[in-house]
C-alpha cells in the first residue's frame, strides 16, 4: 500500500488539473458561505445568522458543502480518465502493478479527496461557530457533528460513483457530460417515470439526502405549511431525514461502486 | 543442461472481432537469450507482446513467465516498452521515472543510471511533454533499464532515434546480453536484429513460420543468380533439380534460387553440365536475414 500511496502522490499533487479543480470547491464553498452570511433575514425563530452559530453550523456548512460534491466527482473522473488518456495505467500494468492496485491507488485518492472535504468544513464551520458565538468552546458546540461524518460518507459516495462513469467511459468529455445527465435529468426521469415504488432508494437521491436541509429550514418549512403557504421546500424537508438505512444503503452503494469498477479494470485491455 | 525457460507461449490465439491476430502461437524463449520476434505489419508482433505483458487479454491459450502463470511478480522482473512511451505530460522525468522505483520498490538511485544510460541527465527535470519524439523513446528505454531488470521486453525500440540514438541502443542492447541478460526483440530492421539477436522467430498472419537461432536459419542455405542461354531447358530443370528450395526468375535469363542444405554452387554448375547446359552465369550471394525474411514472406 505504502508504494501506490507514493505513486498516485508523484502523480496526482503535481498535476494542474487537480490544484485547480480543488481550488475552485474551495474557493466557491466559501464565497457561498460568507455570501449567505452577509443576508440579513429573520423570519419567526428562523435567522440567518443563526445557521452560522453552534450547533446550527455543523449541519448548515455540511449541506451547502453537499452542493459542490459534483465538482469532486468531476475531479476523480478527469484523474481517471487522464490515465486513460496518457496510456499510464497501461504502462503501469507493464511495470508491475495489477488492476487491484490500479483500484487501491484510486480508492486512497478519493480517501485524501474526501477527507479535505472533511477538513474544510469542520475548520470552517469551527470559524464560523467560534466568531458567532458568545459562549466559549464546550462539549454543546459539537452537539449535531455528526452530520459532518455523514458529509464524508457522501463525497465517498459521490466519487466512487464518479469513478465508475470514468472506467465505463475512459473519455473525460464523455465521462462528466454522463455523470452530470445521470445525476439531474437521468435519474429523476427514471425514478418518476418508470421506478416509482423505489426511488427513495435510487443512488444519486439517497447519496444528495446524506445531508438534507438543514434543521431550521425544515421547521421554517412546517410553519410556512401550518399557515397554508405551501411551497416545494416544505415537501422535500418532510422527506430529507437522513436515517441510519440510508447510511448504511449509501455504504452498499460505495461497494457495489468499488466492485463493478474492479469487475471492469479486471476485464479491460490497456 | 537446458536453460532457465524465460517465456513460454502455448496455442496463442487473439482475435479483434472476426479478424485473427494471433493463431495457436508457440514460442519459446530461455535465459540469455535475444529473441528477435519478426513479421511485416499487422503480423502479430505487438499483439503477442501487449499479451504477454498483461496489457491485453487473450482469446485462448496460454504465456508462462519464469514457468509460471504471468501475474504482477513477473512482470516487476522486466523492463518493457511496448509500442510509443507512456509518461505523465505534466511530470518531469526523474518524477515519471519516480513513480516506476516505487512500483518496484528499488531506491531512486537507480534513476540517475537510467537516465546516464540513455544520455537524459542533464534533461532529469525537463517535462515529459517538452521532449522531442526521439528523446522520449530515450525515456522509454531509460525506464526500461530501471532496476536493472533480468527481461527486457522491447517493441519497436528505434522507432523515432535518430543515428547516434540508434547506436546508443545497440551498444545497450550488447552490454545487457553481456550481462547475461534475456532480451525479447520486435524490429523491422533486419540488418540490425542479425546483428544483436541470437535467436529469430518469424511471423506471418499470427502464425510463427520459422524460429530457431540466428546462425541456423542462415547457414546451410545459399543465395545464387544463374543464368544460361538455353532458358527453355533451365527453366524445366530448375523444377526437377534436388538441391533448390526456392527459386524465382530475374528477368528473361537470370534465375534467383535459394539452395536447401544438401547444395551448394558447385554441385548445382555440375548437375546443369550433366544435363548439358552450361551456365553463362553462377554468382553466390550471402544469405541474410533480410532475404530470408522475404522469402517467407512470399
Amino acid at each position: 500500500m505504502k508504494k501506490l500511496i507514493h505513486v498516485e502522490n508523484i502523480k496526482t499533487f503535481s498535476s494542474n488539473t487537480f490544484r485547480v479543480i480543488l481550488s475552485l470547491h474551495f474557493l466557491f464553498y466559501i464565497l457561498v458561505v460568507l455570501a449567505v452570511s452577509r443576508i440579513e433575514l429573520s423570519m419567526g425563530a428562523f435567522s440567518i445568522g443563526r445557521l452560522y452559530q453552534f450547533p446550527n453550523v455543523w449541519e448548515y456548512f455540511s449541506w451547502v458543502a453537499s452542493w459542490f460534491n459534483i465538482l469532486l466527482g468531476i475531479l476523480v473522473i478527469v484523474l481517471i480518465c487522464n490515465e486513460f488518456r496518457f496510456y499510464t495505467f497501461r504502462q503501469q500494468i507493464m511495470n508491475g502493478l495489477n488492476e487491484g492496485h490500479l483500484l487501491l491507488g484510486k480508492i486512497y485518492m478519493i480517501v485524501v479527496i474526501a477527507l479535505y472535504a472533511l477538513l474544510l468544513v469542520i475548520v470552517s464551520s469551527l470559524v464560523s461557530g467560534y466568531i458567532t458565538g458568545s459562549e466559549p468552546l464546550g462539549l454543546s458546540q459539537f452537539a449535531g457533528m455528526e452530520v459532518v461524518g455523514v458529509y464524508f460518507l457522501q463525497t465517498l459516495a459521490y466519487m466512487s460513483m464518479a469513478m465508475l462513469f470514468a472506467m465505463l467511459f475512459k473519455n473525460n468529455g464523455l465521462a462528466i457530460v454522463t455523470f452530470i445527465l445521470y445525476l439531474f435529468p437521468g435519474e429523476v426521469i427514471l425514478r418518476n417515470l418508470i421506478f416509482t415504488n423505489i426511488q427513495e432508494y435510487f443512488p444519486a437521491k439517497l447519496i444528495s439526502g446524506l445531508t438534507p436541509l438543514p434543521l431550521m429550514f425544515r421547521d421554517q418549512a412546517k410553519s410556512l405549511k401550518s399557515i397554508g403557504m405551501e411551497f416545494n421546500t416544505a415537501q422535500a424537508a418532510e422527506t430529507a431525514l437522513v436515517t441510519p438505512q440510508e447510511t448504511v444503503i449509501a455504504i452498499v452503494y460505495i461497494a457495489a461502486f468499488l466492485s463493478i469498477t474492479y469487475w471492469i479494470l479486471k476485464r479491460k485491455s490497456y | 543442461m537446458a536453460s532457465e525457460s524465460i517465456l513460454e507461449i502455448r496455442n496463442l490465439t487473439k482475435n479483434y472481432g472476426r479478424l485473427r491476430a494471433l493463431n495457436g502461437l508457440n514460442l519459446h524463449v530461455r535465459q540469455g537469450e535475444i529473441y528477435g520476434l519478426l513479421g511485416p505489419n499487422g503480423s502479430g508482433k505487438t499483439t503477442t507482446l501487449s499479451i504477454v505483458m498483461g496489457i491485453l487479454k487473450e482469446t485462448a491459450g496460454d504465456c508462462y513467465w519464469f514457468d509460471r502463470k504471468p501475474g504482477y511478480q513477473s512482470r516487476l522482473r522486466i523492463g518493457s516498452l511496448i509500442e510509443d512511451p507512456h509518461f505523465y505530460p505534466y511530470l518531469t522525468l526523474y518524477d515519471n521515472l519516480r513513480i516506476i522505483t516505487w512500483i518496484k520498490e528499488l531506491p531512486e538511485s537507480q534513476i540517475n543510471y537510467s537516465l546516464g544510460m540513455t544520455g537524459l541527465l542533464k534533461r532529469k527535470y525537463s517535462r515529459f511533454r517538452t521532449l522531442s519524439s526521439g528523446l522520449k523513446q530515450r525515456l522509454a528505454i531509460a525506464a526500461v533499464l530501471v532496476g536493472d531488470p533480468e527481461v527486457l521486453v522491447l517493441d519497436e525500440p528505434t522507432k523515432s532515434l535518430d543515428p547516434e540514438g540508434f547506436s546508443d541502443l545497440r551498444d545497450i542492447i550488447q552490454k545487457e546480453a553481456e550481462k547475461g541478460k534475456t532480451i525479447i526483440l520486435s524490429s523491422h530492421i533486419l540488418d540490425e536484429v542479425e546483428k544483436v539477436c541470437t535467436h529469430v522467430g518469424i511471423l506471418k498472419s499470427g502464425e510463427l513460420v520459422t524460429e530457431g537461432k540466428v546462425e541456423d536459419i542462415l547457414s546451410g542455405k545459399e543465395v545464387v543468380f544463374i543464368s544460361s542461354e538455353d532458358t527453355g531447358n533451365t527453366a524445366r530443370l530448375l523444377d526437377r533439380c534436388p538441391f533448390i528450395e526456392k527459386y524465382e526468375k530475374q528477368d528473361s535469363r537470370e534465375y534467383k534460387l535459394l539452395l536447401n542444405k544438401k547444395g551448394s554452387p558447385a554441385e548445382l554448375n555440375k548437375y546443369f553440365f550433366d544435363q548439358g547446359i552450361v551456365l553463362s552465369k553462377l554468382v553466390k550471394q550471402k544469405n541474410t536475414l533480410e532475404s530470408e525474411f522475404l522469402q517467407l514472406m512470399k
